[in-house]
């Protein structure tokens, strides 16, 4: 359950930015998260739900990022499948990831005042 | 109402991974981020090396635990200095952590500062601290499919150590799999072979920490 510890710092990230009172409101959550960023968005929404107090509706959208691996011999880029990364173009296993592995807030949506 | 908050979570980390890292230059350190999962043997490893490094190199331990004190009570009794943080339930240090952990080494001019991270294979791998070089430890009592089910910590570290190998003769685990799969993950990856109980592999490991120390 690492996800509840990232959950932890995405609210405080948020909070930071909108202060106490609006946190509270948060129904909303968009992120991007990268295919290997090894997150699992399931437990993230579970965290997140728990953290904010909301357990009756969704509240992470999620836009996944697909990885992308710069080949350090040939500068070729490619998309791995998972983490062994083997360049198509001349089969140098010395890759960089350059995209794929992202945990990031994009906006967050607040509940209207009632 | 829809609010704009850009924040990448890893880049916060990053970010005070780069100032501690930039703190431990100054200082002159070699700072070593020791991982594996839980009974691994890290400490007992740990405690073997500084005891054979202590008296060429001043050193400093930070121990990461989820809770108890265990650990840096063993390291303490070999008299090195060490600083305790306890996660209070975190699977793993942050940068952040260990930002407020080293300054309690000030003035001592340390050489090498050694960060025994929380047992743990996934999370510890994706948290910079500022370290030069991640360590991982891998027990053969583990089996061998470890580097393909948790690739992302041998894919960062500059060494693995194989540990138990003494066992090797009642498990038959397939160490030379450990190691090709190791390799495909991250082809300048070095293994060592170590136990800790027979000293195997003990010496060539105090030489690798040795060949990664900064210059000064």
């Amino acid at each position: 359950m690492h996800e509840f510890g990232i959950a932890q710092n995405i609210v405080e990230s948020i909070r930071q930015e909108i202060g106490d009172s609006l946190i509270k409101r948060v129904n909303k959550i968009y992120m991007e998260i990268g295919r290997l960023s090894g997150v699992s968005t399931e437990s993230l929404e579970f965290s997140l739900q728990v953290l904010l107090d909301r357990k009756d509706s969704r509240i992470l959208e999620v836009a996944e990022i697909e990885p992308i691996v710069l080949c350090k011999n040939c500068r070729s880029e490619f998309s791995p499948e998972d983490m062994i990364w083997i360049c198509p173009n001349c089969g140098d296993m010395h890759g960089e990831l350059i995209k794929g592995n992202e945990i990031r807030i994009i906006n967050v949506e607040v509940e209207d005042e009632n | 109402m829809k609010i704009k908050v850009v924040k990448d979570i890893l880049e916060a980390n990053d970010s005070i991974a780069r100032s501690n890292r930039e703190a431990f230059v100054k200082m002159g350190a070699t700072v070593f981020n020791l991982m594996s999962a839980p009974g691994a043997g890290k400490t007992t490893l740990l405690k073997t090396a500084l005891k054979k490094l202590k008296s060429d190199y001043k050193i400093g331990v930070i121990e990461g635990d989820i809770a108890t004190t265990l650990d840096a009570e063993q390291i303490e009794k070999i008299g090195i200095p060490v600083v305790q943080i306890n996660t209070g339930g975190a699977c793993h240090l942050d940068a952040n952590m260990i930002r407020n952990a080293y300054p309690e080494f000030k003035g001592k001019k340390l050489d090498i500062i050694i960060i025994e991270n929380v047992g743990n294979l996934v999370c510890p791998a994706e948290f910079k601290v500022g370290e030069d070089y991640k360590i991982m430890i891998h027990s053969i009592t583990e089996g061998e499919d470890k580097p393909l089910k948790y690739p992302l910590m041998f894919k960062e570290s500059s060494l693995l150590l194989i540990s138990k190998i003494d066992l090797q003769p009642y498990l038959g685990v397939d160490i030379a799999k450990i190691k090709s799969d190791a390799k495909k993950l991250n082809p300048d990856i070095d293994i060592i072979e170590v136990s800790s109980k027979t000293g195997e592999g003990i010496d060539k490991f105090i030489k690798w920490i040795k060949s990664h120390l900064r210059k000064r």
